[in-house]
């Protein structure tokens, strides 16, 4: 059944997903056709061109993927809290089912966002910037040669590193997903505006976690300013830190909903 | 007598409302009746309906179909027909099939398809082309196909016309098995009259008479919907 209710959620968000993405991809092929096609007698042009685009671009990305996961946010309420909800909730599938199958979904289709996000970065991102310092190959290698070092002077191995930021932004990409399930959920409980239950219940759930970041965060951050400590330790230790409290938010986030699920469903 | 549904001392508040929606609502329902779900609106039928497949919780009292409890082991037994449009409105008729072939094991497409094919219904047609009387045979037809134990089906004729009113009764009867259980809300009596075995009236979430219909009418000397009309006139 599992299987099936993924089939059907495939389906109806697949669209939204190749629109969204198509749009990434069309705005950085704009940004590079712009970018290329500009040459040495429109020199002075370039720096306003490539901020422009630079900003226009900045916002399409940010745009993107909030825009898919505000998409997920309205499928999971549709389907499951609004006159769909009567078949859904009516199939016989268990309530971890139901909301297995939009998780594994939603979070493939965030996934799949990203990493045509990152594709856009690399082939965009860093050419243009390499323009806006009018130094190309001077930023690269620089920007490479810093990181590089940075990495190096850690105790971790760069396929450690890139494992543990793969990892953690799967955690962190499941955990929010959740969390916007977890805040539609809790928003059913409103008396009236169950939307805007939601999506206070969300902002609340936000705060709480990043504050719960910070507090564990607290010991690093002093230690930031002090000399010889390396950034790069603190940026592994956020991003670590950052994922074990989303993960334990995650899991709470999914007990709560399956259990408001199954044991508060009231279906207006 | 084995009964298909029973509920003892059924209770549900809703939160903005001081007077229950269900107030002590008991009931059982046996097997093989077409059974009428009768009262006026906001007398605790649909309440009734939705606790009945899961959609509510109960405030408390106790709930069973085939002696469970509302839950995932029910679902395959009902059949459940909701006074909205609960499909996804952007996919097409046979997708529509296709999707309640694969989730229920006694749903017949080939009986769905005989069904539109009589209705001159496209199967091609995405459900939002369809006018409001086409998409409520078209849910029908869904929910009818199904092999179920007990056919839960609210206000299935309110809001078409004649005509679909007439097609949509005559779909009821001639597509339950003579096993399975009906249950009927509306409150255009005149039209389900001569389909019911019992009568259920029910007012402010009581059960205020539960009977067979033929004993309704020999006992109080008047149709169904007159005496409806008396019992609930304003």
């Amino acid at each position: 059944m599992l299987k099936k209710l993924m089939k059907y959620e495939w389906k109806a968000i697949w669209k939204v997903l190749l629109i969204i993405n198509t749009f990434t991809i069309l705005t950085t092929v704009i940004g590079l056709m712009a970018m290329y096609s500009l040459d040495g007698r429109y020199r002075q042009g370039i720096s306003f061109i490539s901020s422009l685009i630079f900003i226009l671009y900045y916002m399409t990305i940010i745009g993107t993927s909030f825009a898919m996961s505000i998409y997920v946010g309205i499928r999971f309420y549709k389907n499951l809290y609004t006159d769909e909800g009567y078949l859904m909730h009516t199939l016989p599938v268990t309530k971890r089912q139901l909301v297995l199958s939009k998780l594994l979904i939603h979070s493939l289709c965030l996934i799949i966002t990203e990493i045509i996000v990152l594709i856009s970065i690399v082939v965009l991102l860093f050419p243009l910037l390499a323009v806006l310092l009018n130094e190309p190959d001077l930023f690269l290698t620089s920007l490479l040669h810093d990181m590089a070092e940075m990495i190096r002077s850690t105790e971790f191995s760069v396929p450690t590193l890139l494992v543990t930021a793969v990892v953690c932004n799967a955690i962190g990409m499941i955990s929010g997903v959740l969390s916007i399930y977890c805040a539609i959920t809790l928003g059913q409980t409103f008396r009236g505006h169950k939307v805007m239950g939601a999506i206070l219940c969300y902002i609340g759930l936000y705060c709480l976690i990043q504050s719960v970041c910070s507090v564990f965060l607290m010991p690093q951050t002093t230690l930031l300013g002090s000399a010889g400590y390396n950034p790069m330790i603190y940026v592994v230790h956020a991003i670590t830190t950052t994922s074990v409290v989303s993960l334990f938010f995650g899991i709470i986030c999914y007990c709560i909903t399956l259990h408001m699920m199954k044991n508060r469903l009231n279906l207006d | 007598m084995s009964y298909l549904l029973e509920a003892n001392g059924l209770y549900k508040y809703y939160a903005r409302k001081k007077q229950p929606a269900l107030n002590g609502l008991s009931l059982a329902i046996p097997e093989g009746r077409i059974t009428g779900l009768l009262g006026p609106n906001g007398s605790g039928k649909t309440t009734f309906i939705k606790l009945i497949n899961g959609l509510l919780t109960p405030t408390s009292g106790t709930l069973t179909i085939d002696g469970q409890v509302p839950g995932t082991g029910t679902r395959e037994l009902i059949a459940y027909l909701p006074e909205r449009t609960f499909l996804q409105s952007s996919m097409r008729v046979r997708e529509l099939v296709a999707f309640f072939s694969d989730f229920y094991t006694t749903f017949s497409a080939e009986k769905a398809y005989d069904m539109l094919s009589s209705l001159q219904i496209d199967p091609q047609a995405r459900l939002k082309t369809l006018s409001k009387g086409a998409r409520e045979k078209v849910q029908l037809i869904l929910v009818m196909s199904r092999d179920a134990r007990l056919y839960i089906l609210d206000e299935p004729i309110a809001g078409v016309d004649p005509a679909a009113r007439d097609y949509i009764l005559k779909t009821i009867l001639s597509n339950y098995s003579e096993h399975a259980t009906v249950l009927l809300s509306t409150h255009l009596i005149s039209d389900v009259e001569n389909l019911l075995d019992d009568v259920i009236l029910i007012r402010n979430g009581t059960v205020l008479l539960y009977a067979p219909a033929e004993q309704v009418r020999e006992e109080k000397g008047k149709s169904l919907d007159t005496y409806f009309r008396e019992v609930f006139s304003c």
